[in-house]
């Protein structure tokens, strides 16, 4: 048995790379929050969609009908009021009860590393599959894989492997 | 009294389990089979003492014995007789007492089945999993015994959580715990397998149906839960990335990896160590889930108990994961690769791209529910990771999938040519094209759900191409008529065929995660009496409000009722009544939405508040396209493991009674 193609390393790493490079395109494209359509009546509500429920862990202030929830969703409605912008009005529940109130944690400072710890996750694990598939394709110690009950196809035809597998069942 | 002896019961239960692993390991190293048999003998026994354990409890229940402290936390006179029984697993303490039972099932199901070939393995797989048992149930008996009592019984008890009295939580959490305590088997065979040195297939084909039927409960209960969630918790989604929704997640998807990167193993003796690991980490999240979802170490919505269990599973976390890396780093010079890789591009290469990619995708979640622990260890400040991050890098790793899923059928083992695959991606790609067509030719503008729609709509059309592909190929070479054709390419490959239903479950669940997450509608209104306000396609009228009887005789129900139109039309779409149910025992109230609208679209309404005996009232509605999808997904996913793990073959054939020697399933 030989070890065809990495001879290249070249043809194994393109389509690899090609996918990865896909995935990081959706995920810079992809955000679902943007998507939501906002309520251009209702600024309460889209400022209580940035905020974290005090009472319902995980859920957002707009999403959650417990009594203190309405309580904020009131102190929102009264800033808004004053005069306050949206912007000031997170700003104050920031200062006030910390960073833990919002629903999307800040990219900057120490929360940085929650936002880039899942792409060297990603990244170590692409370099960890490439070392070892290449590991994997020189050969291995010579054993007899009697076992194997694959066909050599040499031809690539989808419906030939299929009537392979139809004839073997009528034996 | 039958509960002290439910009591008895599960301590006696704890000390067979014990005895049960010191018997096998004795057994083992003396090469004695009287100590395995015993040891196993034991190991069975646990399930039947750990059931009249439940049975003991179930009597405290059903007989309102408020003298039993978790009996009057979880139940209370009115309590009606079906949660009664299921307020067995409405709290902490009785739900451990619960999930002990579904573990000792699992390890009598294990314990029972044909030990041939893989007899060696025995002793070490009843003692991996009889030492886990006795963990759980000394951990029970230790920081969360339900059988505990008051010197001072109340009078009348507390009742059951006002939101776990669902028909969900009838279900969900045995699923979830059948999800998790089933997981258990396969991994002690490969602890087994590697602490004999027979590190060849011999595990993988005795576990991996284990497995399988591990990952369906847990997928079940995951969607169960999801459903749970959006009927009882007043907030129109179904899935909010809590630490408890987490917590089975990550194993489903790393138990996903295994059971694809496992054929690889089978088909071309490749990638063993992989597999070892993957099982090891599989079980090591199993842990873990079990201790966010049972220890509360995660504040969240459904943790609804604090204990010291927390110190203790982490201390099982930290022996597992040892025990593992051990294991596996001592024994990798056994677990050669029979083969080598032909090519990157080819049903290998693909499969380990796409272990990498659940793999990571379960890093990111892992990273995302413990990273606010971790800031509040480091500096104090408690943050919370909600939704957003978990879309934003989630999310996308999953879309990747989903695109995989639709290719990786079509290359072939040891190497693929990439015009081959794009050819047989014609007409799939083409239909995909169409849908997008359409789409737009309708008015949908955003790019994001185009893409995501056209990679379902491609997946789904080359999976079910598959099935056309192959009943093709029959009817044209043996000349069946197509329904006999299905039948057999089905029964000829059960796992394969089986496989590919659950693929197109996962795009249908895909489809309507798109729908609700890209164009669900929502909003928060104040309505006078009569009046109303629009959202989306539809208009919604405030008829009134009152006091109705509520459904359980310990709570005051108020109801609205609201009348649903079209907003262009003004035809009835139909009438709902929201209602907010309040329990004065548990001073909690809890919010039931109603529904209305059509299968691809639900109107979803929550009344939230109101002034002046209902003059005004606050309505939150929700408008959730495709939503339905997801729970027909999570239907024909359980659909598609039932092809592949029933055994569809007639009993007669040779090649059947073969297999079922090699895997174990005990004969009728």
């Amino acid at each position: 048995m030989r070890s065809i193609r990495f001879t290249r390393p070249g043809s194994m790493i393109s389509p690899l790379l090609l996918v990865l490079l896909f995935a990081l395109m959706t995920g810079m494209v992809y955000s679902p929050a943007r998507a939501q359509t906002p309520n251009p009546n209702d600024q309460v509500y889209s400022v209580a969609k940035q905020l974290n429920c005090p009472t319902c862990a995980g859920r957002n202030l707009a999403d959650c009908p417990t009594d203190t929830c309405m309580q904020w969703k009131k102190e929102i409605q009264d800033q808004l009021q004053q005069g306050k912008t949206p912007q000031q009005v997170i700003s104050y529940f920031k200062a006030r009860f910390g960073p833990g109130v919002l629903q999307e944690p800040p990219k900057q400072g120490a929360i940085l590393i929650l936002w880039l710890l899942p792409v060297f996750g990603l990244l170590a694990l692409t370099l960890g599959a490439v070392v070892f598939l290449k590991r994997v394709s020189r050969p291995a110690p010579i054993r007899v894989t009697g076992s194997s009950s694959i066909h050599d196809t040499n031809n690539d035809s989808y419906v030939q492997r299929l009537e392979d597998e139809v004839r073997e069942s009528r034996e | 009294m039958l509960t002290d002896v439910g009591q008895i019961a599960y301590f006696l239960a704890f000390v067979l389990s014990l005895y049960g692993a010191g018997a096998s390991l004795i057994g083992a190293h003396r090469n004695d089979d009287r100590f395995v048999q015993s040891g196993r003998i034991a190991a069975m026994l646990t399930f039947p003492l750990v059931f009249v354990a439940c049975l003991g409890l179930w009597y405290a229940l059903l007989t309102a014995d408020f003298g039993v402290t978790y009996v009057a936390e979880v139940s209370s006179l009115s309590t009606p007789l079906l949660f009664r029984i299921t307020a067995l697993w409405g709290s902490q303490d009785g739900s451990m007492l619960f999930w002990c039972l579904i573990m000792a099932a699992f390890i009598f199901a294990a314990m029972l089945r044909m030990w041939r070939e893989d007899k060696s393995l025995l002793p070490y797989v009843t003692a991996s999993m009889t030492l886990v048992l006795a963990f759980f149930i000394g951990a029970n008996l230790i920081a969360a015994n339900p059988f505990v009592r008051s010197a001072f019984p109340p009078q009348d008890g507390r009742g059951l959580d006002p939101l776990l009295r669902h028909p969900g939580m009838i279900f969900h959490p045995p699923m979830l715990y059948a999800g998790f305590t089933g997981l258990l088997v396969p991994f002690a065979f490969c602890i087994a397998s590697l602490i004999t040195r027979r590190t060849d297939n011999l595990w993988l084909r005795a576990s991996r149906r284990w497995m399988l039927v591990g990952w369906v409960f847990l997928g079940a209960g995951i969607i169960l839960g999801g459903r749970w969630a959006h009927d009882v918790l007043g907030w129109g989604g179904y899935w909010g990335w809590d630490p408890v929704e987490n917590g089975p997640l990550i194993p489903w998807l790393i138990g996903t990896a295994f059971l694809h990167s496992a054929m690889i193993q089978e088909k071309r003796g490749m990638f063993k160590n992989w597999n070892v690991f993957l099982m090891l980490l599989t079980f090591s999240s199993v842990i873990w889930g079990t201790a966010v979802v049972r220890s509360g170490v995660l504040t969240s919505v459904h943790a609804f108990a604090q204990s010291d269990l927390g110190p203790m599973f982490l201390g099982l976390i930290i022996v597992v994961l040892g025990v593992s890396l051990y294991l596996w780093l001592s024994r990798l010079d056994t677990l050669h690769s029979e083969n080598t890789l032909d090519a990157a591009f080819s049903r290998e290469g693909i499969f380990m791209l796409q272990n990498v990619i659940f793999l990571s995708t379960a890093l990111t979640i892992f990273i995302g529910t413990v990273f606010p622990i971790i800031t509040e260890a480091v500096n104090g400040t408690k943050i919370t990771v909600g939704p957003p991050f978990f879309n934003e890098v989630a999310v996308p790793q999953m879309v990747v999938l989903v695109f995989l899923m639709g290719i990786a059928p079509l290359l072939a083992w040891r190497k693929s040519s990439v015009k081959a695959v794009s050819r047989m991606s014609a007409i799939p790609a083409a239909i995909s094209f169409l849908v997008v067509v359409v789409l737009i030719a309708t008015g949908t503008k955003q790019v994001i759900p185009l893409i995501l729609f056209a990679l379902c709509t491609y997946t789904f059309v080359q999976t079910v191409m598959e099935y056309f592909r192959g009943v093709v190929a029959r009817v044209r070479t043996i000349g069946e008529n197509v329904p006999t054709a299905l039948w057999h390419l089905v029964q000829r490959n059960q796992q394969r065929y089986g496989g590919y239903l659950v693929h197109l479950g996962v795009v249908l669940i895909a489809i309507g995660a798109t729908g609700k997450g890209f164009y669900g509608l929502d909003t928060l209104r104040n309505v006078n009496l009569n009046d109303s306000f629009t959202l989306g396609n539809y208009r919604f009228t405030y008829r009134g409000i009152q006091m109705v009887p509520c459904g359980f005789s310990d709570c005051q129900t108020v109801q609205a009722a609201v009348l649903v139109t079209s907003a262009t039309d003004g035809h009835v779409i139909g009438g709902v009544y929201p209602h907010r149910d309040y329990y004065p025992s548990q001073q909690q109230t809890s919010t039931i939405a109603d529904t209305t609208g059509s299968f691809n679209e639900e109107v979803y309404v929550i009344l939230g508040d109101w002034v002046n005996d209902g003059a005004t009232a606050t309505f939150q509605v929700y408008i959730n396209p495709l939503i339905n999808w997801i729970w027909v997904g999570g239907v024909v996913l359980i659909l598609g493991f039932l092809v592949a793990f029933w055994r569809l073959e007639p009993e007669t054939e040779t090649r059947s009674v073969k297999s079922m020697r090699v895997i174990g399933v005990p004969s009728p």
